[in-house]
Formats: structure tokens, C-alpha cells, sequence
């Protein structure tokens, strides 16, 4: 029942690791993990993935809310869901650093993505998948909500409200044609396929890759037309060429050589 | 993990002494229990411990005010090594203000003293009381060859309307108490012994609300100010980091 975090080679490995189904536990500290990669000059890049072959993340446990409407929790029972607990408040912490840490995070989803655990996919920077993945919203059918804004980042609202209404999954074939999964693979070559593109990644220089999701973010954030997005982009270009790693880039370029970083 | 406790975060701020009573949290800001100096530690800092008193749900009302005669005022910067880097600032600036409009609960500002720097952290407070000696000013940012980025032109605007604001942040303007007390932009203005008793005062009238009621109304009042925040701050923080790729004050 836990969040590991492996970091090799500039990339940063986060596993959800509860069996059976991967459910979300409120005890993990998601948000604190990825805010940690915003002081770590060892991560450029981050994997999110989970354990096992059949299920990414099934989100928050539902008897926690059954539990709730029938009175079985005690006043200061932690497990119960209100609406004023950090506990509930926490999911929103983990999605806001996901969004908004300074390193890219690619999403390898390895089996069901369903309500928070789609959730969470839908916050990665973007999503590869194996064969045998799927994304849903379970929520409607258990008489709660949630996920439908997270849904819409990742795929058109009509399909969004086909999947938020009946329920249904979106597997990974139809999640790809929409194109909401930049590649499906089988569910052996996931982990390899996922880090090859996150090697890529962590060869840029780390600091324009930073300011580059920053500059993606507050386009998305504000849902900024071309112009304005372009001018915000254009002032971080500026503050890029004050590190020494956005020269080092282009001097490597023009001397034909491997450039080397020092997150200066 | 649990949500933060009082006893877990109680010594891990070097920037505020924090005292619990009946629920009403007060923060002091300082410098080794002298006037605080500012400097991005403090920011950082501050930022975090805005999470921390957001997240204990033991507090149901906060009060913040400053040591000595100044609120903020003071600034060095720290040894090089120790500063944070531009990445981390840059974040920062969006995250303390986050944080502090994520504080569920009322809270009170006790402005004691001269307010020149990051004024909006006690202004951005529901109810601001301040000392007949305060005085405000921004003084980091224009008059000191920087772009008022990092939440002073969101905040100010909102208080003193959009051309005084401008005025007030393009010619270093210092408000008096009494000045900020006419304008709106603090509430009561009385001698400085009577401050914290006053705020004491206030958060018990808080406190007695039902569990809801207490911590859904902040929200309700902040909301359009917390978009505001996502919607204006980067892009100022970034105008404010650009023009210093030219001109960084000393």
C-alpha cells in the first residue's frame, strides 16, 4: 500500500503500488513526491505508473461513502469522507503539483484508469499506454461525481459526456484514435516504450524544458487565444537566456557536439 | 500521512512564532524574535507555512501580525548559496498567495508597523486592523527599478481602485494609517497595545460559527480572487523576471 519513487539516469519513477486494484489511499503524500522534483536537479522527467497488469488506479474506495450515508463512522473516524477534511483536499494538492511541478510527467498507464485514477492520468503532461488499459468514470453509477473536468483534458466533450452518463470505458485503442494516448503497446513494453521517451526529455536542457511546461500551463490555465500565449512565451524565452544551460544548448549545436547542463 | 498538527509544524518555520488558543492560531513574523527581514527564504518559508496552517483543521481562525515596529519592512538577501533558485521563486510567488487564499478559516491581520514590503500578505486578510504608527508602501518594486509582478498589482488595484493603485505603485506613495483607513484598505486603525487584544476579540466572534459556516465562507468570498491570481500572476512574475534579465537592482 504505497507510492514508490525511483530516480535513475535523470528520470524519476512514481508507482502506485495497492493491491488489488491500485484504489487511491488518502495517506499517500502524491503532492509532496511531485513537488519534491522542483528542488531536485537529479529529476528532469517524470514516469507515473503503477504495479501489476489489470488496473492503473481505481481512485477513492466507494465504501467510504456508503459507510458515510449509513452513519457507520464514529465522529473522528479519519476514513470518513466530509467536506471540510484534508483528507478530501489532498487529491486537489497531488493534481495541482502533477499539473504545475517543473518537470514533465508522463503518464504509463498499465491497466483501468478509473474516477480519481483517472484523475490522476488525465493530469500527467501527456500518456502512453499498454493494450489493456482503459479509462472511466464510475462515479454516476454509484450515485457520486468527480473526474469529468479531468476527462475533458483528455478527450471531446462529447465523449466525455457518452463516458460520464453510461459509465462506460474507453479502451485504450478507442482512447488512442481520439488521441488522448500518444502510444499503445503491449503491456510488457510499456515501462521500456514510456522511458524512451522520457530519456529524450531528459537530454534537453532541463531549464527550457521547465520553462516550456510553464509556458504550456499558463496558455491551458488561462485558455489564452495564440497571441497572448505567444507573448507570455516570448518574455520566459528572455528569462531563459539568462542560464548558462540555454547557451551551453546552442554552442553544443553549433560545435556538433553532446552539450553538458549544470541547471545554471 | 496524516494532515499536519500544530506540534509537527510548530518549530519548523524560522520566520513566525505560532501560538494556538481556543482554536485562534496567531502567527508573529520574525527575524531570530526581532523585526522580520525579508529576503526569498522568508518568502518560501511563509509560502509553506501557509499550507501548513491551511491543512490543520484545528485552526479555526488566524491571526497575523508582525514583531516590534514593522510588519514587513526590513530586507537583506541571504548568502548566494542559500538562495533559492529562480525556478523555485518564480513558483513560490504563485504558491504563497495560493496558500494563503487556501486558508480556510478567517483571518485577521494585525498590521503593527511600517508595511513597505509584500503589504498584500496582511491586506490579502478578511478583516486588517492596523497600528495609528503603520504605514504602506511598495517599496521592492517601481521606485526600485523593478516590475510590480508578484502580487502587488493585483492586490492594490482591488483596494484602492485602478488609477490610485497606479499612482500609489509608480511614485513609492506612503499611506498613513489614518490615509489607509479613509481609503478602505484597512478596517480599524488603533494604538498599538490595543491591536492584538482587538484581534483576539474579533476571532472569538469567528469562532463560535457552526464547522461549515466557518470554513465554506472564506471560500465563497475568494474564489473570483483566487482565479484572478492564476489568471495575472504568472504572467507578472515573468514580466517582472524579464526586465531584471536587464536591470537587478543591488
Amino acid at each position: 500500500m504505497a507510492l514508490t519513487l525511483e530516480i535513475s539516469d535523470f528520470v524519476a519513477t512514481v508507482t502506485i503500488d495497492n493491491p488489488p486494484v491500485n484504489a487511491a489511499d488518502p495517506s499517500w503524500d502524491m503532492a509532496g513526491v511531485f513537488d519534491s522534483f522542483n528542488d531536485n536537479n537529479d529529476v528532469r522527467v517524470a514516469i507515473l505508473t503503477a504495479s501489476g497488469t489489470k488496473h492503473f488506479c481505481t481512485g477513492g474506495r466507494p465504501q467510504r461513502w456508503a459507510a458515510l450515508a449509513s452513519g457507520e463512522h464514529g465522529e473522528d473516524d479519519p476514513n470518513a469522507p466530509r467536506p471540510t477534511d484534508t483528507a478530501a483536499r489532498r487529491g486537489g494538492y497531488a493534481f495541482e503539483e502533477m499539473l504545475h511541478c517543473s518537470v514533465p510527467v508522463i503518464g504509463a498507464v498499465n491497466g483501468h484508469a478509473l474516477g480519481g485514477g483517472l484523475a490522476i492520468a488525465a493530469c500527467c503532461d501527456f500518456l502512453v499506454a499498454s493494450e489493456n488499459a482503459a479509462f472511466g468514470l464510475p462515479e454516476v453509477g454509484l450515485g457520486l461525481l468527480g473526474g469529468a473536468g479531468h476527462f475533458l483534458r483528455m478527450f471531446p466533450q462529447n465523449w466525455t459526456r457518452y463516458a460520464n452518463y453510461t459509465t462506460r470505458r474507453i479502451t485504450a485503442e478507442e482512447a488512442f484514435r481520439l488521441g488522448a494516448l500518444i502510444k499503445v503497446v503491449p503491456p510488457k513494453e510499456l515501462l521500456a516504450a514510456t522511458r524512451e521517451i522520457a530519456l529524450e526529455i531528459a537530454d534537453k536542457p532541463p531549464i527550457a524544458v521547465s520553462l516550456a511546461k510553464n509556458a504550456l500551463n499558463f496558455i491551458e490555465d488561462n485558455n489564452l487565444p495564440l497571441l497572448p500565449g505567444y507573448k507570455y512565451e516570448s518574455a520566459q524565452t528572455w528569462i531563459l537566456q539568462g542560464y548558462e544551460d540555454a547557451l551551453e544548448a546552442k554552442k553544443a549545436w553549433m560545435e556538433k557536439r553532446r552539450p553538458v547542463y549544470k541547471n545554471r | 500521512m496524516e494532515a499536519p498538527r500544530l506540534e509537527e509544524y510548530v518549530d519548523k518555520y524560522s520566520v513566525a512564532r505560532l501560538h494556538r488558543e481556543d482554536g485562534i492560531l496567531q502567527i508573529t513574523l520574525h527575524s531570530d524574535g526581532e523585526e522580520l527581514v525579508w529576503n526569498p527564504i522568508t518568502h518560501q518559508e511563509i509560502t509553506y507555512l501557509l499550507a501548513d496552517v491551511g491543512a490543520d483543521a484545528a485552526n479555526r481562525a488566524v491571526i497575523l501580525t508582525g514583531t516590534g515596529n514593522t510588519f514587513i519592512h526590513h530586507h537583506r538577501l541571504p548568502v548566494p548559496e542559500a538562495m533559492p533558485s529562480q525556478e523555485q521563486i518564480h513558483r513560490n510567488v504563485v504558491k504563497m498567495l495560493l496558500n494563503h487564499l487556501d486558508v480556510q478559516v478567517p483571518m485577521i491581520a494585525a498590521i503593527n508597523g511600517l508595511a513597505t514590503t509584500h503589504a498584500e500578505i496582511g491586506l490579502l486578510c478578511d478583516i486588517v486592523l492596523a497600528s495609528d504608527d503603520a504605514a504602506f508602501q511598495d517599496a521592492p518594486h517601481f521606485s526600485n527599478g523593478l516590475v510590480p509582478g508578484d502580487g502587488v498589482q493585483l492586490v492594490w488595484p482591488r483596494l484602492l481602485g485602478l488609477n490610485r493603485a497606479r499612482y500609489f505603485l509608480l511614485t513609492g506613495q506612503t499611506l498613513s494609517a489614518s490615509e489607509a483607513l479613509e481609503l478602505g484598505v484597512v478596517n480599524e486603525v488603533l494604538p498599538r497595545e490595543e491591536l492584538l487584544p482587538r484581534a483576539w476579540e474579533l476571532a472569538r466572534t469567528c469562532v463560535v460559527q457552526p464547522e461549515l459556516t466557518l470554513r465554506l465562507t472564506r471560500q465563497a468570498l475568494l474564489h473570483e480572487l483566487k482565479c484572478a491570481v492564476l489568471d495575472t500572476i504568472p504572467l507578472g512574475i515573468t514580466l517582472e523576471m524579464w526586465a531584471m534579465t536587464e536591470h537587478r537592482p543591488a
